[in-house]
């Protein structure tokens, strides 16, 4: 029996991957564990309870693979430094806190934190566990791959050929030039927090028109290749480490916007303005990734692509990458951020011990399972209002079509950013007001934010163009609704009259799979609005504990936890 | 698809940093970075000795 671990940790969204005898086993992301969103800290608690999925001690490993090379990020950082002096100079402490202090000893820390010999510690590379860990669990046995981040040890984007059972780097563009770091600086400049607002922009393009690409094309300059040069004098990220564009960004776009405040697309002319920007950047990243997708087509001659990095998870461009960069079937892996980037080293390492190939991703739920006797454990301490329903399912989508908002946590937690049925809040899709209700009360957050539908796989065809894809299991691409059917819609239709659908089959998520056959026979319509089981600026839903305090703490009609449905009095 | 060769790598954690490290800058050719990396070394050393290691800023790129 060969056990490998891969592990991301150290700069946000650490997590752990276990693979045993080329099989995944289990995934998981500290941030669920520590209650922090996205904890870049040692993911401890991620790796215990994947060796508790496993039934093994870490005693058991063979190895552990940290997904980068902190070495050659040293050394970037140090070339960068050296780069930009004197501007950079100011950064001198920030460089020393963060490398010298922790960065490079990230391998020792796992080995004491893990109890694990320090020479069973392997490193790969950013963007080949990037890679790695899109290709392998794709169902491809050849594409080409596309890696698009921030930024790794020096590459920002990879291209590669995945083929006979290895991958292998075709051609890199470099930091500082950064389709991730234009995205995060034009994040930050309309006011959200960077690596975490990134979706809220993809939202917001919606409401906009592309007006500024004149501007942009000051920020960025593009070749016939696909490859992509950023205008350095426009951004800060490379000499300051507090903000990422610098005053004359501003100049050219118009001050920044304030964090936290209020959105008003009817009465603020700044705020379409806003929105018109949001929605050149989005025009901008597709470009860029349209110009990189078909380049490497061209290199390649695959009809596959697999896509990862934190841009990966942009499911506007990842749909208009299938229409029209000639590829025939686009894979996205659920976890495309650094997340998986321990997945990705798990099975490099893997792969190198014992020559076993994973099989393709059919489910994300890969994390912890739900405990029944903890929820009713708690329940009963707590005197919530709880039954045990024979068909917990069946009851689930009578409150569905009933109106109601029911908060879902049932089996093993999702892997990756997004909620597909194992930690969900889900409700009826039709209503328009349903929206406003997620979106203002209990959810709190900004009013352009859309949500996603879940329908069972074989039926989406009569509600959505386009969604038949290797990517609409794992939501990480958007479909046309048609026109005539938008009225069962009204709760997670866009602006743009698109919807990030997912499909759903019994394998990938049995609970949703049976509480949308149930609401088909009540109402015949197999769908659901399908958003994230957190509050605002918390991570998803974990354990039982924390599926009970959101209960409590939020006003959702109902929740199930387990095999235990939790009522209001009210109801 | 090789990961790193770990067999010359000794099982007492900050030695095998230390080598790795070293190794690393040696095989890259990028010697002449290591003053700068002395420096950066002495004021991590006495940051660790006074407790001042602690920032929190959004845009950490170029310092990760």
């Amino acid at each position: 029996m060969s056990c490998v671990l891969g592990i991301s940790a150290g700069y946000h969204d650490a997590a752990a991957a276990l693979i045993i005898d080329g099989q995944l086993i289990a995934a998981m992301q500290e941030e669920r564990f520590t209650r922090i969103k996205n904890d870049s800290s040692i993911p401890s608690r991620a790796v215990f309870a994947c060796l508790a999925q496993a039934g093994l001690s870490a005693a058991a490993i063979d190895r552990v693979v940290f997904y980068e090379n902190p070495f050659a990020k040293l050394e970037r950082v140090l070339l960068s430094l050296v780069r930009s002096f004197p501007q950079s100079w100011k950064q001198f402490p920030t460089a020393i806190s963060s490398q010298i202090g922790s960065k490079i000893w990230i391998l020792d820390q796992i080995s004491s934190t893990l109890n694990i010999p320090r020479n069973r510690i392997f490193t790969t590379t950013h963007h080949r566990s990037h890679a790695a860990s899109t290709f392998f669990p794709s169902p491809f046995d050849e594409a080409a791959i596309l890696t698009v981040d921030g930024i790794g040890e020096e590459v920002s984007t990879g291209m590669w050929l995945g083929k006979n059972g290895s991958i292998n780097c075709i051609k890199s563009i470099q930091y500082p030039h950064s389709l991730g770091l234009l995205y995060a600086a034009l994040t930050a400049y309309l006011g959200f927090e960077v690596n975490e607002g990134e979706y809220k922009v993809m939202g917001l393009a919606a409401y906009g028109t592309p007006h500024f690409k004149e501007e942009f094309a000051s920020l960025i300059s593009l070749s016939p290749d696909g490859s992509f040069e950023l205008s350095l004098p426009y951004f800060a990220f490379h000499t300051k480490t507090d903000i990422g564009f610098s005053a004359k960004m501003e100049k050219l776009l118009g001050p920044r916007r304030d964090p936290g405040k209020h959105w008003d697309f009817e009465n603020s002319p700044h705020d379409r303005k806003y929105a018109d920007i949001a929605a050149t950047l989005q025009w901008y990243t597709e470009e860029v990734l349209l110009g990189l997708a078909r380049n490497i087509r061209q290199l390649t001659g695959s009809v596959n692509l697999c896509l990862a990095g934190g841009v990966a998870l942009n499911c506007v461009a990842n749909a208009r990458l299938l229409k029209e960069s000639g590829f025939s079937r686009i894979f996205v892996q659920p976890a495309a951020g650094d997340a998986g980037g321990a997945l990705g080293a798990a099975i490099l390492a893997s792969i190198d011990l014992d020559g076993k190939y994973p099989s393709p991703l059919n489910t994300c739920a890969l994390g912890e399972n739900i405990s029944n006797d903890a929820a009713l454990k708690l329940v009963q301490n707590l005197g919530i209002n709880h039954t045990k329903p024979d068909d917990i399912f069946s009851s689930t989508a009578d409150l569905i079509a009933d109106n109601k908002v029911v908060a879902f946590a049932s089996g093993r937690f999702e892997w990756g950013p997004r909620a597909l049925g194992q930690r969900s809040i889900l409700a009826a899709p039709q209503d328009k007001a349903t929206r406003e209700r997620l979106n203002k009360v209990i959810k709190k957050r900004e009013p352009f934010r859309p949500f996603a539908p879940a329908v069972l796989s074989h039926r989406a065809g009569e509600w959505f163009e386009g969604q038949d894809c290797d990517m609409s299991p794992f939501m990480t691409s958007v479909a046309n609704v048609r026109p005539e059917n938008a009225k069962d819609l009204g709760a997670c239709t866009h602006i743009d009259g698109t919807a990030r659908v997912q499909t759903v089959t019994e394998l990938s998520s049995p609970g949703l799979f049976n509480v949308l056959h149930a609401l088909d026979k009540k109402t015949g319509i197999p769908m659901v609005v399908n958003t994230s089981l957190n509050g605002n600026g918390e991570p998803i839903v974990g354990s039982a504990l924390d599926a009970i305090s959101f209960f409590v703490s939020h006003s959702v009609d109902a929740m199930v936890v387990g095999d235990i449905l939790l009522k209001r009095n009210t109801l | 698809m090789k990961t790193q060769d770990n067999k010359n790598i000794t099982s007492i954690p900050w030695i095998a940093t230390l080598y790795s490290l070293i190794k690393h800058f040696t095989h890259r050719q990028r010697l002449f970075l290591i003053p700068l990396l002395l420096i950066l070394l002495l004021s991590g050393i006495i940051l660790i000795f006074t407790s001042g290691l602690s920032y929190v800023a959004p845009f950490v790129y170029s310092a990760f």
